[in-house]
């Protein structure tokens, strides 16, 4: 028979055992030599990665490499062959985006501490790192003995500095934003150092202060007014600078009033029907918003038989799109607000965009004015900004029921993801403008940009449609139990959860998105690769150094990709995937 | 129909299948306004079908249903807005795990039922204080127990007012300890005069506030009756051997 056993207390909880200090030798026993087998391994890889990088070092410290001949060339990297008496326009467009990052920075203020035990065990292995390449680097004395030094002397340095931390009982912090203040300060140095013309490093400098410049005023405006609406309008001001900039680089400045003054009555008239129609869809019944619709629908139509500006035709679409979408998220008296609020900014956007656009240009020698870095953050930034709302839409459609979505959201996902971006850049370069009506052609970087994007959403959109399948049927019955609308439950609940499970393979694309843009080469652009390849090693003053590009061009992808991803795994703990 | 009070739902004939299997087998049934009906029955015997279909999350293909005067058909708005005025609470909580457990109950009051956020967050606020959870607002549904989130997730049901709840085995995922939490929280609602129907296996809960319990079995109602004689005198031969086994 068993025994009965009752607790005659209950236990207060203990601390947990101390983790035991594991000395190195300890350490390297229990990790790198714990078996024969092993221990074997372990030699070996360490054999390769001395012979590896030592002779990795010597190709690129060997007295034929000419580093010297790359900073002269920053101008040529920036933007190529843009005329140089024009460059401050690519200046006001940094600057545009030197504000809005000041402005951002101040309403969505990095609250973040790192802890300084991290920072000094970070400049510990920044001195390990220089003392190991130091050992590597072939060659007698010189600057090899003096990274030695250097990287030895910091290692000492952040041994003592770690045990004084550790000594402490509090957690010493400093704040995210005294680390970006440090870090901006060491690219000024930096900037100032290097041998690059002044013509670089007076505007650089001038940007970097804009940018704390309005960081300060963004403080000022934030300790005012609504943090809700200054988001919106930074992200609205986000998304409109990239036409805006693009515009300021490729067009002149004047606005042909007297047209623009021409469209003024069409364009307001739209605007009233479209703010009119809004408020009725809102607040008629479902008949009736219908009736309302259809007639906006049959005149947007209608527009394009009758004799007036192209501006008001796709303004009366838009007008239209947005009566549709009114009844589902503007039927509360504040959605409708935003929703006027939302037309009225389309509306602007769509005159200015429009009327700069047939704007003559400024700059009259070339057609193909960009080049360099400019045209890599153009086609990668434009390509993702539209990859995005397409490639969800394409998503949704191959989810979709209703089956005309679905057969068409397959077949362009089967045949985009089918051929390689090589064979659309071409055919969006030279097959694509004999179906447009005569004399409408796109520049090529705005034809590269809708083909990277277009190409890109095929395969964003297998990507979405993975995280769509991982969210459960209850959610979808749950928001339906609800209530919600289809409407409503794909933008509330489905979208989000979809793409908050995605975003690795999100990112996964962005990155092959921004390496693929080297290859609009074949049509004839000239991004940063090609600027590196071709045209820096045949200028007089860098001749010849097609390795030394070649390395940094392999460098500064590596930079911008390697910095996407640790950018999304913050952005993952942020939302918390897979803790909530 | 008791008092004179009207009938909220009404089933005529009500049959659905899932490719060959019919799972119901033509049900009828009225729920009056203000009464708690309590549906059993074995596994596989097609009462979560039932009350899935009273809103629409299962599409009935003969008979008709009516809830609150208005015919479940294939129109859109009628559907909507039936949903609207029937809450749901599901054996899985699903509760929305983007959002905190504030928004999860403000979200369709904003957008179903055009609230402003101040109106639908005090009301917010108010159920979760009605199910015990006030300090739990600002949390996500994954950092609550599943009592609690089960307790939010009738809070979010409520918040659209609705006039009829539907219960799918609201207890059945959770820990022994957890199920009186929820218990208290239906008991409490069914006291105050809400029209409750409840797929559930807890016999007391019918026992205590059920005015009507129907046990189902293969699609059909086999019997239907006040918990006395339910649990005191049952009829028919397949509700004796049910009961006796669970009881």
């Amino acid at each position: 028979m068993a025994e009965v056993r009752v607790a005659r207390e209950i236990r207060p909880p203990e601390p947990p055992p101390e983790a035991s200090q594991l000395g190195f030798v300890v350490w390297l026993r229990k990790n790198l030599f714990n078996s024969p087998f092993n221990s074997v391994l372990t030699v070996i890889g360490l054999v390769g990665v001395f012979f590896g990088a030592r002779s990795g070092l010597a190709f690129l410290l060997a007295d034929e490499r000419r580093w010297s001949v790359i900073p002269p060339n920053a101008t040529n990297y920036a933007v190529e062959a843009y005329l140089r008496d024009s460059l401050e326009r690519i200046w006001i467009s940094v600057a545009i985006v030197a504000v809005l990052a000041g402005l951002s920075t101040s309403i969505w203020r990095p609250t973040g501490k790192t802890s300084w035990g991290k920072v000094v065990a970070g400049l510990r292995g920044f001195g390990a790192a220089a003392l190991v390449l130091g050992f590597l680097t072939p060659g007698g004395f010189g600057p090899r003995n003096l990274i030695m030094i250097v990287g030895a002397a910091m290692i000492i340095a952040t041994a003592v500095a770690l045990r004084r931390l550790r000594e402490r009982a509090k957690v010493e912090t400093i704040p995210t934003l005294a680390v970006l203040s440090a870090a901006i300060v060491v690219v000024l140095a930096v900037i100032w150092a290097m041998p690059i013309a002044s013509s670089t490093q007076i505007p650089w400098t001038v940007m970097l202060v804009t940018g704390v410049v309005a960081y300060l005023l963004g403080r000022l405006v934030v300790a005012r007014s609504s943090l809700r609406v200054l988001k919106t309008a930074v992200v609205a001001a986000w998304v409109l600078s990239l036409p805006v900039i693009y515009m300021t680089v490729q067009r002149g400045p004047i606005i042909p009033w007297d047209r623009v003054g021409s469209w003024l009555p069409g364009i307001a008239a739209v605007t009233i029907i479209g703010l009119g129609a809004i408020r009725l869809v809102t607040r008629l019944d479902r008949e009736r918003a219908a009736l309302v619709n259809a007639a906006l629908l049959a005149a947007s139509i209608g527009v394009w038989f009758v004799s007036i500006p192209m501006i008001v035709r796709f303004l009366m679409i838009a007008a239209t799109v947005f009566s549709l979408a009114a009844p589902t998220f503007a039927a509360s008296s504040r959605g409708a607000r935003n929703f006027s609020i939302g037309w009225v900014a389309i509306v602007l956007f769509i005159t200015y965009f429009v009327t700069m656009s047939l704007t003559s240009r400024g700059l009259e020698t070339r057609v193909e004015l960009l080049g360099g870095m400019n045209v890599t953050f153009l086609l990668a930034i434009g390509g993702m900004l539209l990859s995005f709302p397409l490639g969800i839409m394409l998503a949704l459609g191959r989810t979709s029921t209703m089956p005309v979505f679905r057969l068409m959201s397959t077949g362009y996902i089967e045949v985009v993801r089918g051929v390689p971006l090589i064979t659309v850049l071409f055919f969006g370069d030279k097959v694509v403008p004999r179906f447009l009506p005569p004399g409408l052609d796109f520049e090529g970087v705005v034809k590269a940009v809708m083909v990277i994007a277009l190409f890109s959403a095929a395969y964003l959109a297998e990507n979405v449609r993975g995280g769509l399948q991982s969210v459960s049927s209850g959610q979808r019955e749950a928001a339906r139990a609800l209530g919600m609308t289809t409407g409503q439950m794909t933008m509330l609940i489905t979208l989000p959860q979809a793409l908050r499970a995605v975003i690795p393979a999100l990112v996964g694309q962005v990155i092959s998105l921004f390496k693929d843009t080297s290859l609009v080469a074949i049509i004839g652009l000239a991004d940063f690769f090609r600027v590196a390849r071709d045209i820096v090693p045949n200028q007089p003053v860098s001749l010849g150094s097609v390795i030394e590009n070649l390395v940094l061009a392999a460098v500064v992808y590596w930079v911008f990709t390697f910095s996407f991803s640790r950018a999304s795994l913050r952005l993952e703990r942020r939302l918390g995937v897979g803790t909530r | 129909m008791e008092n004179g009070k009207k009938d909220i739902i009404v089933c005529e004939g009500v049959k659905k299948w899932f490719g060959d299997f019919q799972a119901l087998r033509g049900v009828t049934t009225t729920v009056a306004e203000g009464e708690v009906v309590v549906v059993i029955g074995p596994s596989g015997s097609g009462k979560s079908t039932f009350i899935r279909c009273i809103n629409r999350l299962e599409v009935h293909q003969e008979g008709r249903i009516i809830v609150d005067g208005i015919e479940l058909t294939s129109d859109v708005r009628n559907v909507e807005k039936i949903r609207s005025e029937v809450g749901m609470v599901f054996q899985q909580f699903n509760l929305f795990p983007h959002l905190t457990v504030l928004q999860n109950i403000t979200l369709a009051q904003t957008w179903v039922r055009k609230r402003t956020r101040a109106d639908a967050e005090a009301k917010a606020q108010a159920l979760l204080e009605r199910v015990g959870i006030p300090e739990q607002a600002a949390k996500y549904p994954g950092q609550l127990s599943g009592g609690q989130q089960q307790r939010v997730a009738i809070a979010r049901a409520l918040a659209m007012d609705p006039k009829v709840m539907l219960f799918d085995e609201p207890t059945s995922a959770l820990d022994p300890e957890m199920i009186k939490e929820v218990l208290d929280v239906m008991k409490e609602l069914a006291h105050t005069g809400m029209t409750i129907v409840a797929v559930t296996h807890e016999m007391g809960f019918a026992r205590e506030v059920a005015d009507r319990v129907s046990f189902f079995d293969q699609g059909q109602i086999i019997e239907e009756g006040t918990p006395e004689h339910f649990f005191t005198d049952p009829q028919h031969d397949r509700t004796k051997l049910f009961l006796s086994q669970i009881l």
